[in-house]
């Protein structure tokens, strides 16, 4: 046994190791303390990030969906124009108004009867429906087939093709909505 | 081991700024770009219909037709050769071109270029 007698805590042995225990442990606590506490700090980041990263992937699907079903409005309206100016559907005039020359027995693309325009209705194609057709000349005189009003929150989609309606140039304009 | 739980915590700050940027690039989206189609059908349909009408070509009714089916773009019409610009020509075009034969079996061509 040794003692010292230098103001310090050294005052034997057996007292240095339980001081020294004791301030061991005392480190040890604050060493475990801190350790948890910056865990704990790293933890609740990543599930921040997850949690940021889960709602990012969410909204972007939304974007994407959304973007999806307005361009297929798109291309179903452009199809339905293209079709009403290219074929005859005297059933269905709203599937092809052209003109049927008898003498070259074939459709005259972009030459639509407003006989058949006139009875062309509106219908529904699953998912959406054409809404309007209306015809506007160069001279300004507009005629409207049909129109069904408008569904609030609906897209809709307008899309004009140039054909010769009778004796005048015009500009035919469908309009499809989604439902 | 304090200085060990320090470095953690910063990598991980670390890891969410970088996160972050990345999510704050914007998705790539996918979506077809039916308004080019739409302008070429239009212009397909002028063209055809010129070509109906046939020789000689009457310039100032296909002016006052283009013009109708594309107010205020600008355009370039070609007919045999001859150049008509209208318009501001900047920027990418959309063209067509028709060739014809007039009754004559002489050949004939009309190209229109609407500038976007």
């Amino acid at each position: 046994m040794s003692t010292t007698d230098s103001g310090g805590s050294r005052t034997g042995g057996f007292v240095f190791c339980c001081d020294q225990a004791i301030a061991n442990k005392r480190r040890g606590a604050r060493k475990g303390f801190i350790f948890s506490l910056d865990l704990a700090i790293a933890l609740i980041t990543v599930l921040l990030m997850l949690n940021l990263a889960l709602l990012h992937f969410n909204e972007e699907k939304e974007s994407l969906l959304a973007g999806a079903k307005k361009s297929e409005l798109q291309k179903n309206a452009l199809l339905l124009a293209d079709s009403l100016v290219k074929n005859n559907n005297a059933e269905n005039p709203l599937l092809g108004a052209a003109f049927f020359d008898n003498e070259k027995h074939r459709v005259l693309s972009n030459v639509v009867q407003k006989e058949l325009l006139r009875e062309a209705q509106a219908d529904s194609f699953g998912g959406w429906h054409a809404q309007a057709l209306s015809l506007k000349t160069k001279n300004g005189a507009e005629e409207t087939f049909f129109a069904e009003e408008k569904q609030a929150g609906k897209d809709c989609v307008a899309v004009e093709r140039f054909v010769i309606a009778g004796t005048e140039k015009a500009l035919l304009r469908v309009a499809a909505c989604e439902e | 081991m304090r200085s060990n739980g320090l470095y953690f915590t910063a990598d991980a700050l670390l890891s969410l700024l970088l996160l972050s940027a990345l999510l704050a690039l914007p998705a790539q989206q996918q979506e077809a770009d039916w308004s080019q189609l739409l302008a070429l059908q239009k212009e397909n349909d002028l063209l055809k219909i010129w070509a109906a009408e046939g020789m000689p070509f009457n310039e100032v009714e296909i002016i006052s037709d283009a013009q109708f089916v594309f107010p205020g773009s600008g355009m370039k019409i070609t007919l045999d050769g001859k150049e008509i610009p209208l318009g501001a020509e900047t920027g990418s075009a959309i063209a067509s071109e028709i060739i014809f034969f007039d009754s004559g079996m002489q050949k004939h061509t009309i190209q229109l270029a609407v500038y976007r």
